[in-house]
């Protein structure tokens, strides 16, 4: 078990968020030619705190981003990526998540590619994990 | 040659059975002994003159990341407690490398703390009771 796999399973697992984004839930990049709104999660980097005997945990920076056509859309899914991972403490496989904040929210847009009609309307979280187990 | 903290340990009791404190140890500080200044200046100095007087061993912290499970919920500090317990703290890892600080004395305090986007953590503070020895090697 892996952060990511825990993720996705809070992800997946989330019912009112598959009702808006089917499994079009990817890790690290979008699949090529998928429908949107679209999920893509990743984990961007890892911290690891140290006691004196052994690490003690972890703090892993996730990201998540939903692609959509218009910002309804966006931010209907966005805010069930937060509700699914916000203050998640729990384990899986070995992992404990001991903590999943929310630290920062960013909207974007990006413009119609040649031989598009619209473009991407995005919604970006990134949240701050701190975990033991490998 | 310095010496890394990795692996630096305390016990009470046996080395290697019975640990201190609980919760894994993030810092240790051993505040050291100090000595009264007793003021001797005489009318006809110039400069202020000094003796020591009696020594106190000072203090030890301990910093640490708490643990789950109610085992390592940290002890009680005990009142009217009159018998000292000897603590050994092996700085390093490397008994040929390190050091070992020893002395007798008390739990005094125990702090528990919480603070957002942080792991909880427990401090120890240990009163010593008469002196304490820095000796090389474990």
């Amino acid at each position: 078990m892996s952060v990511h796999a825990i993720v996705y399973q809070r992800l997946i697992g989330r019912t009112a968020l598959t009702a808006l984004v089917g499994t079009r839930i990817f890790p690290d990049a979008l699949k090529q030619d998928s429908a949107y709104p679209a999920v893509v999660y990743g984990v961007s980097s890892t911290e690891a705190v140290q006691a004196t005997q052994e690490r003690s945990y972890r703090v892993a920076t996730v990201e998540t981003m939903v692609l959509a056509e218009t910002r309804l859309a966006a931010l209907g899914a966005h805010k069930e990526i937060i509700a699914a991972l916000d203050r998640f403490v729990g384990s899986s496989g070995g992992i404990v998540f001991l903590h999943c904040l929310l630290s920062n929210e960013v909207s974007g847009y990006d413009p119609p590619a040649a031989g598009t009609a619209t473009g991407t309307f995005t919604e970006s979280a990134t949240f701050s994990i701190a975990y033991t187990g490998d | 040659m310095a010496i890394s903290s990795v692996g630096t340990v305390m016990y009470e009791g046996s080395i290697g059975t019975d640990p201190a404190v609980r919760g894994k140890i993030k810092s240790i500080s051993v505040d050291g002994a100090s000595a009264t200044a007793i003021d001797v200046t005489s009318i006809s100095s110039t400069f202020k003159e000094y003796v020591t007087g009696m020594l106190d061993g000072g203090t030890i912290t301990v910093s640490c990341f708490a643990e789950s499970g109610e085992e390592n919920l940290p002890p009680l500090v005990v009142a009217g407690d009159n018998t000292v317990t000897t603590y050994r703290i092996l700085f390093g890892s490397n008994q040929n490398q390190g050091f070992k600080v020893l002395f007798d004395g008390y739990l005094t305090s125990t702090t528990l703390g919480a603070a957002v986007d942080e792991a909880v953590t427990l401090e120890y503070k240990f009163r010593v009771s008469g002196a304490f020895t820095i000796t090389d090697g474990f």
